[in-house]
């Protein structure tokens, strides 16, 4: 199993590769794009893109340099039909430079690309939110090579879908950034802050009623409070914990650690660190800290001692046993056996 | 005379219904008209959608939004009993799912008549059935036509910058591919009826709310379970959602940058998922596509 990391700068790639990535992913936003179609919206980040082709050029370079691989998003959920012409240069001149792989979302996009540059692997963005064998049999009809799972799958159902689909890799999420909706299925824009920022926690103010548009009884309510406590809670990890570190500065939030053995044993062929836009140091710590695990893992640690490793990195047990922090909370930490 | 209003096939209406409860509010013999069709939704706002002498032909039964509320066989015959009587025809909606619920779904689709319409949410979903039961007809649900629809958008230029991209002719070779001949919108923010045109499939539009938003992990649907099991992947629930939503109330939060407070299109939440419901304008923009036949289907539901 190996660890996916992201970049958006050059200096990143033989920091992570050191620090124990294998595959390492980027954008880039060339020069005339905004020109072309008034937006910035080459992939799903408007921000943490490395600036140009040379940048590119090196970028993968340094990354077979260090013996790594570097994928290229152009993830985002649908583009325009005018766009595809300028996304197949993009993926095309990537090819030419020898880049291993482009991160892709929309279907129509996912095709062109496997008529126009055949040679050039697609693994499914996780925002094509493929959730079952049978939709991962139809990425593979249509070319894709690794079926990224989104966020919100159970551990049981990656064993399922690797077991059925064993001529297509999978890679899942490991670390950091959360979601609240599915990425694949949120139609809103990450507005800036002043304007609300991303939907999920814009400051809405709603009311429960009943489904006719009348008020709940004040104990149904007050569960409800009570609920939405938790769920304020539950948001908190889901962000990042306050983007809050250990001492170390391994950082909290959204985390799939304890199910990596269980990931390796399924023949997960990747975990997916998160986080294009974070800061470099953010970067390394959560590449260091999936590897320790892995290492564990590739050292024959069982699913309860890999767990029991993951959680004394973590150094708060409270976090982990809350099973809010977890990707997979069906293996959060319990405590020792 | 724009190319849609040329086309001869005659308007169809579907009535959307996810709480097999509600069934029996439609029981009875005879077309199911626009009065009654208002009054079940408790919406009279939709009487502008619909032509006087509209009867609803395509009863929508199950969900898109949620794994949990795939009917069982029992309500799917229910719902079957039902169309008969009242001369509908059946489309079952599906949300995205899972190796097990496609599983559950092979047992169902066998109950359903030939020439049903399964609607789907899902690659997976569509590639089942396709294969599968031929007999069957895919429609390409909402959740597979994307496009910005942030409720909260400042001005028309945002919702461009990621054009929705259900026109590209490769899109249309893969709903092809999979024998879908229709595909389902909403009206998304500033459209305008010259928003739906798309050669080489039918539309259908849905009113008068659209999704904006569709989570796994479900807030209300966590009620009843203990703090560390809430709001899991898959976890279990009570069908909360068919008993309370979530409506945006007149005062924007603390911080007061409650993006939806400074339009008109109010949103809400059911269960898993986020809606905003149309505003005279984009009501006006429903009504207009449905007029022209831009749209061969409308499809209303409430909440």
């Amino acid at each position: 199993m190996k660890i996916t990391a992201p970049i958006s700068r050059l200096e990143e790639i033989p920091l992570l590769l050191q620090a124990g990535a294998s595959e390492l992913y980027c954008g880039i936003v060339p020069p005339d794009w905004v020109a072309r179609f008034n937006t910035g919206a080459v992939n799903r980040r408007y921000f943490g893109n490395l600036p140009n082709y040379a940048a590119l050029e090196q970028a993968v370079q340094s990354a077979h340099a260090g013996a790594g691989e570097l994928f290229l998003v152009l993830n985002a959920q649908h583009y325009g039909e005018n766009f595809h012409g300028a996304l197949i240069e993009i993926a095309a001149r990537f090819h030419g430079m020898g880049g291993d792989a482009v991160i892709v979302a929309d279907l129509p996009l996912i095709t062109a690309l496997h008529d126009e540059v055949p040679d050039l692997a697609i693994h499914a963005s996780s925002v094509a939110n493929c959730r079952n064998s049978a939709a991962i049999a139809l990425l593979r009809d249509l070319g894709v090579r690794r079926v990224i799972l989104p966020r919100d799958v159970t551990l049981a159902e990656i064993e399922r879908m690797a077991r059925a689909a064993p001529d297509v890799e999978i890679e899942a999420f490991v670390l950091n950034d959360g979601c609240v909706f599915e990425e694949g299925l949120c139609h809103t824009v990450h507005l800036p802050s002043r304007l609300g920022g991303p939907i999920c926690v814009d400051s809405y103010a709603m009311d429960y009623q009943d489904p006719a548009g009348q008020p709940l009884s004040t104990r149904l309510l007050r569960r409800h409070a009570q609920n939405d406590a938790d769920y304020k809670r539950w948001l908190w990890y889901r962000f990042g914990c306050g983007f809050s570190t250990t001492d170390e500065g391994y950082p909290f939030g959204p985390c799939g650690l304890c199910a990596m053995q269980r990931m390796h044993q399924a023949g997960v062929t990747s975990v997916k660190v998160a986080g294009r836009e974070g800061a470099t140091e953010r970067k390394i710590k959560s590449v260091e800290m999936v590897r320790q695990v892995l290492d564990g893992v590739n050292q024959g640690a069982d699913e309860a001692s890999a767990a029991a490793l993951a959680v004394s990195i973590r150094k708060v047990p409270g976090h982990c046993a809350s099973g809010y922090m977890c990707y997979y909370p069906e293996v959060r930490w319990t405590g020792p056996e | 005379m724009s190319a849609a209003m040329t086309e001869a096939s005659p308007l169809e209406f579907g009535l959307s219904v996810s709480d097999p409860r509600h069934l029996a509010q439609l029981a009875g013999e005879g077309p199911l008209l626009a009065p009654a069709v208002a009054a079940f939704l408790g919406d009279a706002e939709v009487l502008a959608l619909l032509p006087a002498d509209c009867a609803v032909s395509h009863l929508y039964f199950g969900s898109e939004f949620c794994e949990h509320l795939l009917p069982d066989a029992a309500d799917l015959e229910r719902a079957l009993t039902l169309a008969r009587q009242r001369a509908l025809h059946l489309v079952l909606a599906t949300p995205v799912a899972n190796d097990a619920l496609l599983e559950r779904l092979a047992e169902l689709l066998p109950l359903l008549p030939a020439g049903s319409e399964v609607l789907a949410n899902d690659w997976g979903v569509a590639s089942l059935v396709h294969g599968d039961f031929p007999a069957l007809r895919v429609v390409a649900g909402r959740q597979l036509s994307k496009m910005i629809k942030d409720p909260r958008l400042p001005g028309e230029q945002w919702a461009q910058l990621y054009p929705a991209g259900f026109r590209a002719e490769r899109q249309l070779r893969i709903l092809h591919s999979l024998g879908i001949e229709r595909i389902e919108l909403d009206v998304p923010p500033f459209a305008g009826s010259d928003f739906f045109s798309s050669p080489g499939v039918a539309l259908a539009l849905h009113a008068p709310y659209a999704y904006v938003a569709k989570g796994r992990l479900c807030k209300v649907g966590s009620l009843a379970q203990p703090a560390a099991l809430k709001f899991a992947p898959g976890g279990a629930c009570r069908r909360e959602c068919l008993g309370v939503v979530e409506v945006e109330g007149g005062q924007p939060g603390a911080g007061g940058k409650c993006g939806a407070s400074r339009n008109s299109l109010r949103t809400a939440q059911r269960g898993t998922t986020m809606f905003y419901r149309y505003d005279a304008a984009l009501l006006a923009a429903a009504a207009e596509a449905v007029r022209e036949r831009r749209v061969s289907r409308l499809v209303l539901s409430s909440l």
